[in-house]
């Protein structure tokens, strides 16, 4: 453990227990409170310069290779590029729930969708877990701020527990809401003053609008509406084409979900991926405007930023689109950490297996306080610095509330329908594109027994929500 | 397209052509910004407006442009930007000079106070020196460049046939750079609507960071609707009575 962090721990020891036991009573005041502009005395540490200011940027279904700086030929994302050349790129970072609430609640509580209570969308975070905006607000002098989607449960709330809400945004049209909340982060930014260190979220809601784009552009195939754009689009992925043993709610979501999507012919594939990357352009200037702001007003080299998103885009891998799949086009998603001078620059970790639930304990060990406990993840600061640490053996995604899990390891993925008898093997290693389903092979029913048993060994550790439908699935039997 | 919208009953008023509109002269644009979830008959709603008037400076080398938008937020949030821009008489409106306001009001209808920007700028050549709430910056610009709001103006000085397009960078609500930008003519679209038929002419436009721009122009070079996917500028000089000023919760 990193000295730093060890001295910050001691230091907030006693004062994340009491607050702890008062978490409850304190906790429906603390939005009130902040957003009134309250300044509250701070226990710990206010004095303290080392910490850095927190920016989290949550974007939304953004397909994890959209990024030009991580190799993307389709895109131009200066501002990512930019956070990828000054810090670390986690290339195996995975949603824990690849829907849009359910991922949310983890990356602001720390803790597996089934446990927060959120694990279907229009779910609110059940009490007794305090998000990070309470954590900080409630445990540190820091000053936390939130612009734009949250969806735990409500879309934009004017009032997050936790938070200063900056702005909102507008539900379905983060083409015109994500200016709201960059312009909202840059104008608070550029009249900040004060001392005291700030954790910001600005949650956007691009590329989410691509589910507009697929409802209006249902017509049928053999043409685009931009007929000078056929020189310019996308070539389809290796992975296209989908393999016949799949478990069925992947077949019928594919034949059910989008229908006129199984119409297409190449083109208007192509023409789907070209638009899906140009709403990634689109949130990347809004992210772009933000670091902007920071670099006019000297809070760059101050920073810790951390860029995610909730879940992935299906990006015709599989000819899938949308989200709540296995796959790793929809469950792996961006994880970009940058404070400049102090985490790696440039760095590509192709071989960490994270995943949102890092991110509260990430957040709390360079903001110098404990996490909140039963955190299901660990903080990745040694990993952003260059420590030598052992390898998390596995990471964990819940599905469809609790019908559907996917474990992910060095080598392999194992994906298990609760309701359905086939089940899902990958060899990550020898077929990224996940196209050929090993799991019924004799030779690699040892491989799919192990796997089972991590889950139902990882199962046992959570404290799920009661009443949580299905808690009988096999994963949580033994 | 303008039909769709027609049916989706998007377009009513559509207002009747100006026959003494002329481009090169002093005008004032209100444009309806109605946005569709794609669901068709539900879910839509004019979410704010856009007013854009150009007012010439007794010179032929340049005009000034006067925007105002304002958004409509969920949970009654309103985003205001307010701009001021002299601009050349070139192809594209460039701007030269602005001045730039960005405003937020809460759901009291009172404004935020520590979330105001103000910017005035001025571009020499390849920089432009900013000013920002009290504080100096440079900002680089290269090649031909101009804003999207400019480009409502210059959009109704182009001529209605097919040519090679230039390539130019859009600054977006001149602060966001987005490069490769072209604007094609489509040619004339027929449309059945309201009072009659009309005929619109069609302008499209690509580049990066942004869905296509399709940009639909009368006879009398007014720009009447510009759509971009899901959000549509639809000239309505009553826009701004028009905003929903919903709560809104669209689940997702």
């Amino acid at each position: 453990m990193k000295g730093k962090t060890m001295n910050a721990r001691k230091r907030n020891k006693t004062t994340a227990a009491i607050n702890r036991r008062e978490f409850i009573k304190i906790s429906a005041g603390v939005g009130l409170m902040v957003g009134s502009g309250t300044v509250r005395t701070m226990p710990t540490a206010a004095k303290e310069t080392s910490r850095p200011n927190i920016l989290l940027i949550v974007t939304d279904q953004q397909h994890i290779d959209t990024i030009s700086a991580g190799g993307c030929p389709h895109t131009q994302t200066p501002a990512m590029d930019r956070l990828a050349r000054s810090g670390v790129t986690f290339r195996n970072s995975y949603s824990t729930n690849p829907v849009c609430s359910p991922a949310r609640s983890s990356i602001f509580t720390g803790r597996m969708s089934t446990e927060t209570g959120v694990y279907i969308n229009g779910k609110r975070i059940r009490p007794d877990i305090p998000n990070i905006g309470q954590w900080l607000s409630g445990n540190t002098d820091y000053e936390t701020f939130y612009a734009g989607k949250w969806h735990i449960p409500r879309t934009h709330p004017i009032q997050i527990e936790g938070f200063r809400v900056l702005t909102t945004g507008i539900g379905g049209h983060g083409i015109l809401g994500d200016t709201s909340t960059s312009r909202a982060c840059e104008n608070y930014l550029r009249n900040r003053s004060g001392s005291r260190p700030f954790f910001m979220v600005a949650a956007f809601l691009q590329p989410h609008d691509i589910c507009e784009w697929l409802r209006l552009n249902t017509f049928a195939s053999g043409r685009i509406p931009y007929d000078h754009l056929k020189g310019a689009l996308p070539e389809l992925p290796d992975n296209f084409q989908y393999g016949s043993s799949e478990p069925g709610y992947l077949k019928r979501t594919r034949e059910t979900r989008d229908p006129a999507v199984g119409k297409w012919d190449a083109l208007q594939w192509r023409y789907y991926l070209w638009s899906y990357y140009r709403h990634v352009e689109m949130v990347d200037g809004e992210i772009g405007r933000i670091l902007q702001a920071l670099d006019d007003r000297g809070y760059g080299k101050n920073t810790l930023i951390v860029l995610t998103s909730d879940h992935g885009e299906g990006l015709a891998r599989h000819q899938n689109v949308r989200k709540s799949l296995p796959y790793d086009e929809v469950a792996r998603v961006p994880l970009i950490i940058s404070w400049p001078d102090h985490t790696l620059q440039n760095k590509m970790d192709g071989s960490s297996l994270v995943s949102g639930v890092d991110i509260v304990p990430t957040v709390c060990d360079y903001a110098g306080v404990l996490p909140p406990k039963n955190m299901r993840g660990r903080s990745l600061r040694p990993l952003l610095e260059g420590k030598t640490v052992s390898p998390q053996p596995y990471v964990v995604s819940e599905m469809l509330g609790d019908r559907a899990r996917m474990i992910r390891t060095e080598r392999y993925k194992y994906v298990s329908y609760r309701d359905d008898p086939v089940d899902m093997l990958f060899d990550m290693l020898d077929d990224p594109g996940e196209t050929k389903n090993i799991a019924g092979e004799p030779s690699h029913q040892a491989a799919v027994e192990k796997h089972r048993g991590m889950l139902i060994e990882w199962e046992k550790q959570l404290d799920v929500v009661p009443n949580l439908p299905g808690a009988n699935a096999w994963w949580r039997k033994s | 397209m303008p039909d769709l919208l027609q049916e989706l009953k998007a377009l009513s008023p559509f207002p009747p052509m100006d026959v003494a509109f002329s481009p090169e002269r002093e005008w004032k644009n209100v444009y309806r910004i109605w946005t569709c979830h794609g669901y068709r008959e539900s879910g839509n709603a004019n979410r704010g407006f856009l007013t854009v008037e150009r007012k010439n400076r007794g010179s032929k080398t340049g005009f000034t442009l006067t925007v105002n938008q304002t958004i409509a937020n969920d949970q009654k949030i309103r985003q205001s930007l307010s701009a001021e821009m002299e601009c050349r008489a070139d192809a594209l409106a460039s701007p030269v000079r602005w001045k730039l306001s960005s405003r937020f009001t809460g759901p009291d209808g009172r404004e935020i106070a520590d979330l105001q920007r103000d910017e005035e700028a001025k571009v020499d050549g390849e920089v432009v020196n900013v000013l920002v709430n009290g504080n100096r910056f440079q900002r680089k610009v290269t090649g031909p460049w101009t804003s999207d709001w400019c480009l409502l103006e210059s959009i109704q000085r182009l001529p209605f046939k097919k040519q090679v397009p230039a390539v130019f960078c859009m600054l977006e609500e001149l602060s966001l750079s987005r490069p490769g930008h072209r604007i094609f003519y489509k040619g004339l679209y027929p449309l059945d609507i309201d009072a009659g038929k009309r005929s619109l002419h069609w302008f499209q436009q690509t580049g990066q960071g942004i869905l296509p721009y399709d940009y639909w122009i009368d006879e009398s070079h007014r720009l009447m609707i510009m759509t971009t996917l899901s959000v549509v500028y639809i000239l309505d000089e009553k826009a701004p009575e028009k905003v929903d000023q919903t709560e809104g919760d669209f689940d997702e």
